[in-house]
């Protein structure tokens, strides 16, 4: 379980740039590689059988798109809040999440600005591990409520 | 599963065939269904309710269970990874994610992906999506000098015809170490017969 209020709103005015996400951390071990195939029902056999991955010339197996955007999404909906919105989510595969490794899901806020009244969050986003570092840098953007949006509209 | 020789491969040839090519305007098997939801925020540790808990999510600001963002819309827009459907490529000796598009080897890596999320994917939802051939490129890797590198722009669509996900995503195929050495010989050959 987590201290996650998911009934709590996140505001606009309340966020700043530079603020780091409290993100999550995840081990890779044989029920987690498990729950990735469930999860996304990715069969193809580079994410779950290593003798495959290996005779393709990996090191072993690596998780799949389906998992790696699981992982960005929940860092950003875990922090969101209630009404928050992910309105962009983009990411670049650099290297690979394999068994036996320590992933860490983590974020920063780069910008806040208004656009056309829709009161916009940009954030760095990462997937690292303990084995290669930095293996999936990407960028998001969150559309969170704004009380100066409210008061106006009131 | 068929290969080809990257000194019978024509690059040229592909990418006039293939780029902006619709390739599937598949519909869901099924509609958005709580389970498949369950399972993948089961896979990430994802415990939000506005995903998992019917009765949470009517206090919520959709009023019902809606789907991750970050929950692949390919899930419920298409024929689904099993069984297989006759019309979503079952015979073809292609692998699937080439989206058809023939390449030198049969090894996949999706090295980039980008989503925009227009509209929540609610529970009954029934979605399409219209997925077209953006770009095809060679790129070397350090596996494979002949790896293809094969671009893809996808819209998502519910019941109502609202587009509710826009996905663009770049696949490279490389061979298997295998290949790339069964086909070093003949490139040789080659080479040394211009030479």
């Amino acid at each position: 379980m987590n201290n996650i209020d998911y009934t709590a709103e996140r505001y606009w005015e309340d966020v700043a740039v530079g603020e780091e996400l409290p993100g999550f951390s995840i081990e890779l071990d044989a029920t987690q590689m498990v729950l990735q195939v469930s999860g996304s029902q990715d069969w193809n056999l580079v994410h779950h059988d290593t003798e495959f991955a290996q005779e393709s010339g990996m090191t072993g197996i690596f998780y799949n798109t389906g998992w790696t955007t699981g992982m960005l999404g929940r860092l950003l909906t875990d922090w969101a809040g209630r009404s928050g919105w992910v309105e962009k989510l983009s990411f670049q595969m650099r290297g690979m999440n394999g068994s036996g490794a320590v992933v860490r899901a983590h974020a920063r806020v780069t910008d806040k600005r208004m656009d056309d009244s829709r009161a916009l969050i940009d954030l760095d986003i990462f997937l690292e591990n303990d084995q290669v570092g930095v293996t999936t840098p990407g960028k998001a953007t969150v559309r969170l409520p704004s009380r100066t949006n409210a008061a106006q509209q009131s | 599963m068929s290969t080809i020789h990257p000194l019978d491969y024509d690059l040229e040839a592909v990418k006039k065939e293939w780029i902006g090519k619709l390739i599937s305007e598949s519909a869901g098997r099924y509609p958005v269904e709580y389970d498949p939801i369950r399972r993948h925020c089961h896979m990430v540790g994802d415990l939000n309710p506005a995903f998992l808990d019917p009765e949470a999510a009517k206090a919520g600001p959709y009023g019902e269970v809606i789907a991750p963002p970050s929950m692949l819309p390919t899930y419920f827009a298409s024929g689904g990874p099993w069984p297989p459907m006759e019309k979503h490529n079952a015979d073809s000796d292609t692998p699937l994610f080439t989206f058809g598009v023939p390449t030198p080897g049969d090894r996949g890596i999706n090295m980039e992906v980008s989503w925009e999320f227009l509209e929540p994917i609610r529970v009954g939802d029934m979605l399409r999506l219209e997925l077209h051939i953006a770009d095809i490129f060679k790129k070397p890797i350090k596996l494979d000098p002949h790896a293809i590198w094969i671009v893809v722009e996808t819209s998502f669509m519910n019941q109502h015809d609202a587009i509710v996900a826009k996905w663009r995503n770049t696949m490279l195929v490389h061979r298997a170490p295998e290949q790339v050495a069964r086909d070093a010989e003949r490139e040789a050959a080659h080479s040394g017969g211009e030479a």
